[in-house]
């Protein structure tokens, strides 16, 4: 098997900085991990190298473990030589993360990628970590069953969605990755495999151990196989994307819906920007100068579409069909402009709500996660669009209006822009924290990361990481520094 | 278990009526008789006069708790107001060397509230204000005393058309911050989870007595799930003095169906078909036969005599698609020979419907002395197989047993009636109840679903979890209350925490500086 295809902003990292520069010398690290693992099953070449590279620094070698006992013995190696290890899943949330302060071994989990269990009465799955959610789906689907953690066909690994903590797109259905979250395997960093939770419902055995590796980016393990349970594969799916003068009247709307006896799938308010990469994934490109005015029903709609509100419904075909009726008549009394009906979520939208671009077809140079009341998106929304134009950078904004989530997308950011996007962070930061909220960059460059912790997390919450960091992985073996920091 | 049940507090052997302060000869440490003045003086100051126990009465009642366990009588009780008066009282205690337990209304059946050690007790039940309701957000905050149907109650007041939804059995009575410690399940955890899924964030006291604030109202917040951690913890943790609760709007319909089969089996068979229809009902409630002949005694709810197996099934969503639901039910309950299947045509009717599911407990207290409840999982698809088991082991060991489930989510609940005051029959439940947890785990369930581990079940955690895995656990556990402060003794084989506190003695012997216990997070000044 091939390693996964890097994500793009590792590509973009690299070309921005270089290759940074490298701790260990290849040989010495390959060679033990060869002895190891088998020689299969590391790569060092100068391609293997930059494919894994993260935040610009390139890994002495990459391994590519096959079994949970690979994964365990390649840490407890590491332990020993002292290397610093960062995890692989899919690779598309390896630019979280502060600049790693050293690298020395990439642990790639694609060939962990075994169905190893799919209990169909049951509605469980268990699989091991490197299992795309894609393909998960593909072997779930002829049984009418249903992996809801990320959408059915993304690339995303299982251990990936549960170290990052995803966002799970239909969560209003089916809830997050954490309520979906069964059962893990783990590898710790002192080289044990550990497991916990079963293929059951509940289980109050001890601690409920399978969160502290939910969002853990892997600093304190290595996920290698995880458990979920399973949902009845919906029988229909249908979007509305709806078209509104402002974005406080799309949130309102959306507001409305969330507070309904509705039961909507998804709820996404976008910005002019990522609402037209959402029309042009849905339907087709925006025709020039007429944005709003598609449906042709709704007259007298001459205002450009500031703001546009995409709903999504799953489920049997009758109580889809009725939501889609009473949604469209509740948009309308909310000022929506064109409503438009589409069938499901495309690969193509997919990228479009997890990734918007500034600029169509162009990688965003930053993107930045907020979490905070739904209430508040639209106000944020509002100041971050001004922050950008202060910036003078093209940007790209969506919420996720029930998961709470704006995520903001800017272009090529000019070196002196730098220390007043950082100022500007900061006070965010400090203001979303009085409500609980947090400001996560899922992506910058290093300029950026050099002067604001990537995570973001708020002290109380460091301090219990640290602590944890300190007794699972006190040689600090998986992903020094790239989250937290135990010299503070 | 006959070792392990020398260690931990044994079944009870004083009758309710025996002196309070009856030495409690299942414990290895005698409990000093009383605080020191000094000390219940500073306790006054934190939380005033009026809410420090520590008469002598008061000290044994919080020796029980809904338990067929004793402890320890606590050395007081404190009554705080509020997370700094929380956070004032662990300071204190640490900086005297007192173990606390944070206790909420005590309905806890795994002895997880009882004094392991001489333990100062810290009764939530003052914080009791509903903080905020936010329904724009789908969002409350509470405190931990309030009492989960008085939440319900509190919502449906507001009129909002919101509720929070886990209903565990307890939910009269037992309080939220109760629910959070035992990661309570309830009746309609198949289709919203158990609390965890509807716990946002909370406020914590840890032992150095620092406040910590996790998580938030959205999800996916940057780093470990600290939250998830702490929900289900059993208090020995932190000490959750406020929670940020999810909050759902209610269902457009709801409806509540009792259906009759002629076995468990068959009624084990129609929860996989409905399952398999891809019909994810909220509730899917078993009773066997010998609970329904209980319940009938109490409630009269007129089963027929040939039913062997009874189930509430509960379907909520959108009117629309409901009947061609309701009609997949019925036709899979006809495949299942079933007897009879009954639709509540009101709410009155719904409720009646339930009074015999939530009877159950209730009547068996009717009928005998003492009840062992049990509480184990299973995957959702071997649940009749379970039940068929738990019968044989019962039969065979000569007890009686009444078994009934949340059979969507493959949680039974045995019911083990005997007579408390003979210790051989004492002994008969415990060896039943090892071994159904023996044969839940050897089935890929679990030793508990939805009650915790407590005192009840800490030396028999290990048939889930290996050396490794159990020490790895206990890692977080040294890690945020190196003293083990917090609900001492607790969750984990007594082995562990004799071997921790003789290595902490030794430290001490060694170097008394050292005996101080570490800070868990190096406090504030980091």
């Amino acid at each position: 098997m091939s390693p996964p295809h890097p994500a793009s902003p590792t590509g973009a990292a690299r070309a921005a900085g270089g290759a940074g520069p490298d701790r260990a010398a290849g040989g010495a690290v390959a060679e033990r991990l060869r002895g190891a693992l088998g020689a299969g099953r590391v790569a060092e070449g100068e391609t293997a190298r930059s494919d894994f590279a993260v935040d610009g620094l390139r890994p002495a070698a990459v391994a590519f473990p096959e079994t949970p006992e690979q994964v365990a013995a390649l840490l407890a190696l590491a332990g020993s030589e002292g290397w610093a290890v960062i995890p692989w899943g899919g690779g598309s949330g390896m630019a979280r993360g502060n600049v790693p302060v050293r690298y020395d071994v990439a642990l790639c989990l694609s060939r962990l990628a075994a169905l190893l269990d799919h209990d169909v009465e049951n509605l469980t799955f268990t699989a091991a970590a490197g299992l795309s959610v894609g393909e998960a789906n593909r072997r779930i689907a002829p049984h009418h069953q249903l992996l809801a953690i990320a959408h059915a066909e993304a690339p995303h690994t299982l251990g990936g969605c549960v170290a990052a903590n995803r966002i799970a797109p239909r969560r209003l259905l089916f809830g997050e990755v954490r309520d979906q979250l069964l059962g893990l395997r783990v590898a710790l960093p002192d080289g044990t495999l550990v497991r916990y939770g079963r293929k059951v419902l509940k289980n109050v055995a001890g601690y409920d151990m399978n969160k502290l590796f939910v969002g853990s980016q892997g600093m304190l393990g290595v996920v290698v196989e995880t458990t979920f349970k399973l949902f009845a594969l919906p029988d229909q799916e249908a979007c509305l994307l709806a078209t509104f003068p402002t974005l406080e009247d799309a949130a309102a709307a959306a507001g409305a819906l969330f507070r309904s006896r509705l039961l909507p799938a998804f709820l996404h308010v976008l910005d002019a920007t990522s609402g037209a990469q959402a029309h042009a994934a849905l339907l087709g490109p925006l025709p020039a100068g007429a944005p709003a005015s598609l449906s042709g029903d709704a007259a007298g709609d001459a205002a450009p579409a500031a703001a546009h509100l995409l709903v999504g419904f799953a489920g049997r075909a009758v109580t889809v069909a009725r939501q889609l009726r009473d949604t469209q008549a509740l948009l309308r009394q909310h000022g929506a402009g064109a409503v438009q009906e589409a069938p499901r979520v495309t690969p193509a939208l997919r990228e479009v709500l997890e990734r918007p671009a500034p600029v169509a077809g162009v990688p965003a140079a930053l993107r930045l996660r907020c979490g905070v009341l739904p209430t508040a998106l639209a106000a944020l929304a509002r100041r971050l669009a001004q922050t950008a134009g202060e910036l003078g950078v093209p940007h790209a904004i969506g919420c996720d209006y029930g998961a709470g989530q704006l995520q903001l997308a800017l272009g090529a950011l000019a070196e002196d822009a730098v220390p007043m996007l950082v100022a500007a962070l900061t006070r965010l930061r400090a203001e979303l924290s009085t409500q609980r909220g947090y400001a996560l960059l899922e992506q910058a460059p290093a300029a950026v990361k050099a002067e604001l912790a990537a995570l973001g997390a708020e002290p109380d919450e460091l301090r219990l990481m640290r602590v944890l960091k300190r007794r699972f992985d006190p040689g600090q073996v998986l992903a020094p520094g790239r989250y937290l920091s135990l010299a503070d | 278990m006959t070792a392990a049940s020398a260690k931990q507090p044994a079944l009870p052997d004083a009758p309710p009526d025996a002196p309070p302060d009856a030495p409690s000869d299942a414990l290895p440490d005698a409990p000093p008789a009383r605080l020191p003045e000094r000390v219940l003086q500073r306790l006054r100051a934190i939380v005033g006069a009026a809410n420090v126990r520590d008469d002598t009465a008061d000290r044994a009642v919080y020796s029980y708790d809904a338990s067929v366990y004793r402890g320890l009588n606590a050395l007081a009780i404190v009554y705080p107001e509020d997370g700094r008066q929380v956070a004032a009282l662990v300071r204190l205690a640490r900086a005297e060397g007192l173990p606390v337990i944070a206790r909420g209304a005590g309905t806890g059946i795994n002895g997880g509230a009882l004094p392991q050690k001489a333990a100062l007790v810290i009764a939530l039940s003052r914080m009791e204000r509903v903080l905020s309701v936010d329904p724009d957000n789908r969002l409350v905050v509470v405190e931990p005393g309030v009492v989960n149907q008085d939440l319900k109650a509190h919502l449906a007041k507001l009129g909002f058309g919101f509720t929070y939804v886990p209903d565990p059995g307890s939910q009269v009575v037992s309080t939220i911050g109760g629910n959070v410690g035992n990661n309570a399940g309830g009746m309609h955890c198949l289709k919203y989870g158990v609390t965890s899924n509807h716990v946002l964030g909370v406020e914590v006291v840890l032992s150095d007595g620092e406040i910590a604030v996790l998580g938030g109202p959205a999800p996916g917040r940057p780093g470990i799930d600290l939250t998830g951690l702490m929900v289900g913890s059993e208090g020995t943790l932190g000490i959750v003095t406020k929670v940020w609760l999810r909050i759902l709007p209610l269902q457009e319909t709801v409806v509540t169906q009792l259906a009759l089969f002629p076995t468990v089996a068959h009624a084990a068979n129609a929860v996989s078909g409905i399952m398999a229809a891809g019909i994810l009902p909220a509730a899917l409630e078993l009773l066997d036969k010998k609970t329904m002949d209980v319940v009938d005694r109490h409630v009269h709810v007129g089963y027929p005599s040939n039913a062997g197996a009874s189930l509430i099934i509960e379907m909520d969503g959108l009117r629309d698609g409901m009947e061609m639901e309701l009609r997949r039910v019925k036709e899979v309950c006809q495949a299942n020979a079933a007897i009879d299947l009954k639709t509540a045509a009101s709410e009155e009717e719904a409720a009646k419907l339930w009074l015999s599911r939530r009877a159950a407990y209730g009547s068996m207290a009717r009928f005998s002395h003492t009840v062992y409840v049990m509480d184990v999982t299973v995957p959702r698809n071997l649940l009749a197989e379970a039940i068929r088991r738990v019968v044989a082991i019962c039969d065979e060991l000569g007890l009686d047993v009444v078994t009934l489930a949340h059979a969507g989510d493959g949680n039974l609940h045995p019911l083990i009636p005997f007579d408390g005051n003979d210790p051989r029959r004492r002994e008969a439940a415990l060896a039943a109840h090892r071994r159904i947890m023996e044969m839940c785990v050897a089935m890929g369930g679990s030793i508990t679903g939805e009650h915790g581990v407590g005192v009840e079940k800490q030396n028999e955690i290990d048939l889930m979890y290996n050396e490794a895995e159990l020490r790895t656990m206990f890692a977080v556990k040294e890690a945020l209350d190196p003293g083990d402060l917090l609900n001492p003794r607790k969750i984990f084989p007594i082995a562990y925490f004799d071997a921790r506190d003789a290595a902490a003695a030794a430290a001490a012997a060694a170097a008394p500086a050292a005996a101080l216990a570490g800070s868990p997070t190096g406090g504030p000044t980091r």
